[in-house]
C-alpha cells in the first residue's frame, strides 16, 4: 500500500488524513499504525459518507483547512464510495480539488476502472499486515517535509 | 407460452405452422434470411425450425445463428428430404441440441421431437443459471471473506507492537502465540485467494494483448530464485521469442504456478533445472511446456492432481489449489493440459492456447 510517486500532495503538516469506512476495527487498526508513526497530520475517521460529508461543509463555510488526502472505502452501507466521491467531487470548493482515493478490499478491476472514471486520483487494496499501514504514513511524512 | 420461429430457405412454412398451432406453439414466420436472422438477433426463442432441401445449407445456417449473443442455447429442429445424417455437426461450436427430421414426417415424431428440444431447453437454462449463481456467489463469498481475515492479521500486529516493549517470559511466549494466530490467519487468507482465482478463472472477460512469454517467464523464474535461495536453479526456454497474442495476467498465473511448483517439488540438494518452450502445433494453437527434474508425481496421483483441494502428499506447503486454477485458466482459453512424470526423474507440464488471429482482436 503505498501512493505513486507522481501523485502530489500538499505539504501543510496540519492538513488532516481522513478516512471513512464502516468497519471500526479496520480503523482502529489504521488509527494505531498512524500514531506510531510520528506523522504530524491529524487523523480522522468517519463511519459513514453523510457523516464525512457533514464535516467537509463544515470545513467549506468555516474556510478551515483542506485536507491532505481522504481515503474512501467502496462498500459501505447508505451511501457507497463512489457516491461519497462523487459528492466530494461536487462540493467544488477545495482548490486544488482534494486528493481522494479509494482503500478497499475489493481486487475487482470493475471497481478499479469506475474508481478512475470518477475521479479518484489513486485506487489502494487494504494490506493484511501492519507493517504497511506504517509504511504508508512514513511514506506520507517524508513527502510533507 | 413456447415461441419458435421458422425459416425455409424455399418459403414453405404451411405445413410447419399448422403442426406448431396444433401443438399451441406461438412461431414467428421469417419469409426472407434477412428477418430470420434480425429477429434472432432482437428477440429469445425457445426453438429455432429450419426447413431446407440439404443438409449442408442447414448447418451453414446454423453457423450463422452462432455468431449471435441471443438464442445461443436455442435448439434447431431441421426438417430435409430423405435421410438424416448430421454430416456438419462436428463443425457446429454452439452447444444447442440439433435435431434433423427427414420429410415428410408424421405429426407424432414431430411432436416428440418438438417436446423432447423445449424440454431440453428448458433444463439447459436451469442448469445455466445455476452455474452462473455458484460462480457468483463463490466470488462474492471469498471476497467479503478477506476483509475480516486481513483485520485478523492486522490487529494481531497491533497487539504485537503495543506489547513489544514489555520483557519477561509471558509476553514472550504471548508473543509466539500471536505469530501462530497469523500463521493461521495467513494460511485462511491463501485459502481464499485461491478459492476467489478458482472461482473467478474463466469467469472474467479475457483481454487479449501483446505478450512476450520470454520476458515474462524470466521474470517469474528471477522472482522465485530470490524466494527460494536455497534452491540452486537454471532455466534453459526455446521457442519462447515470439509475441504470442493471449491474456496476459492468465498467462502469467499459468507459469507461475507451473514454475512454483517446480520450486515446492524439487529433488533435495539437486540443481533445479528448468525447461521452458512454445511450438505452433498449427495455425491454431501453440502448446507450451514446462519441464523439471524434481520429485515427480506418483502414478496413483496424477489423474487427480487437476482437480480441486488435492495436494502432493509430501508437501504441507499451499492450499492444493494451484493447478486446479491452472487447469480452468487453461480450458477457458479453449486449451487442454496434461502431464507427464516419472518419480525422482521429474515432471513435464505440457498445455495448449489457442492462438488469437490478429483480426479477432478490437483495436
Amino acid at each position: 500500500m503505498k501512493l505513486l510517486d507522481d501523485i502530489k500532495l500538499p505539504t501543510s503538516k496540519s492538513a488532516p488524513i481522513l478516512q471513512v469506512d464502516d468497519d471500526s476495527i479496520h480503523l482502529k487498526i489504521v488509527k494505531h499504525f498512524h500514531h506510531k508513526s510520528g506523522i504530524s497530520n491529524p487523523y480522522l475517521t468517519f463511519l459513514s459518507g453523510d457523516e464525512l460529508i457533514v464535516y467537509l461543509k463544515k470545513i467549506c463555510e468555516d474556510n478551515g483547512e483542506a485536507p491532505l488526502l481522504i481515503l474512501i472505502d467502496i462498500n459501505m452501507p447508505g451511501r457507497n464510495g463512489f457516491e461519497v466521491l462523487k459528492s466530494i467531487r461536487e462540493l467544488n470548493c477545495f482548490r486544488p480539488e482534494a486528493l481522494c482515493g479509494m482503500l478497499s478490499s475489493s481486487e475487482f478491476d470493475e471497481d478499479i476502472e469506475k474508481s478512475k472514471r470518477l475521479g479518484a486520483d489513486f485506487y489502494l487494496t487494504k494490506p493484511d499486515n501492519g507493517g504497511d499501514y506504517l509504511d504508508f504514513f512514513i511514506d506520507l511524512a517524508s513527502r510533507i517535509n | 407460452m413456447d415461441q419458435a420461429i421458422i425459416f425455409s430457405t424455399h418459403n414453405y412454412t404451411l405445413g410447419i405452422a399448422k403442426r406448431l398451432d396444433a401443438l399451441d406453439i406461438a412461431y414467428e414466420d421469417a419469409l426472407e434470411r434477412e428477418t430470420f436472422f434480425k429477429l434472432l438477433q432482437q428477440k429469445n426463442f425457445d426453438l429455432i425450425i429450419l426447413d431446407s432441401s440439404n443438409e449442408k445449407e442447414i448447418f451453414s445456417l446454423i453457423s450463422e445463428i452462432d455468431k449471435f449473443e441471443k438464442n445461443e442455447t436455442s435448439p434447431v429442429l431441421f426438417l430435409v428430404p430423405g435421410k438424416v445424417n448430421y454430416e456438419h455437426k462436428l463443425e457446429i461450436l454452439s452447444p444447442r441440441s440439433i435435431i434433423g427430421l427427414s420429410k415428410p414426417f408424421e405429426p407424432k415424431e414431430f411432436k416428440n421431437i418438438t417436446s423432447f428440444l423445449l424440454e431440453k431447453k428448458d433444463q439447459n437454462d436451469k442448469l445455466l443459471s445455476t452455474l452462473v449463481d455458484l460462480q457468483q456467489f463463490a466470488v462474492m463469498a471469498s471476497h467479503d471473506l478477506k476483509s475480516p481475515i486481513k483485520n485478523i492479521s492486522s490487529y494481531i500486529d497491533l497487539i504485537k507492537d503495543k506489547i513489544s516493549n514489555e520483557k519477561g517470559a509471558v509476553f514472550k511466549e504471548l508473543g509466539e502465540d500471536l505469530d501462530l494466530i497469523r500463521d493461521e490467519a495467513n494460511r485462511m487468507s491463501e485459502f481464499v485467494t485461491d478459492l476467489f482465482q478458482f472461482s473467478s478463472a474463466g469467469f472474467s472477460e479475457p483481454k487479449i494483448e501483446q505478450v512476450n512469454i520470454g520476458k515474462l517467464v524470466d521474470g517469474i523464474f528471477i522472482r522465485l530464485q530470490n524466494s527460494f535461495p536455497e534452491i540452486p536453479s537454471r532455466i534453459l526456454t526455446e521457442g519462447l521469442n515470439k509475441v504470442f497474442m493471449g491474456d496476459r495476467t492468465k498467462l502469467e498465473h499459468i507459469f507461475q504456478n507451473l514454475i512454483e511448483n517446480a520450486f515446492k517439488y524439487s529433488n533435495d540438494g539437486k540443481e533445479l533445472c528448468l525447461k521452458v518452450g512454445a511450438s505452433e502445433i498449427n495455425s491454431w494453437a501453440t502448446e507450451f511446456s514446462v519441464e523439471d527434474n524434481g520429485q515427480g508425481i506418483p502414478v496413483n496421483e496424477i489423474e487427480s492432481i487437476f482437480l480441486p483441494f488435492r495436494q502432493g502428499a509430501r508437501s504441507k506447503q499451499g492450499t492444493g489449489m494451484g493447478l486446479a486454477i491452472v487447469k480452468k485458466l487453461v480450458d477457458s482459453q479453449n486449451g487442454s493440459i496434461y502431464v507427464e512424470s516419472k518419480v525422482g526423474r521429474g515432471s513435464k507440464f505440457k498445455f495448449t492456447i489457442a492462438n488469437v488471429l490478429d483480426r479477432d482482436i478490437d483495436l
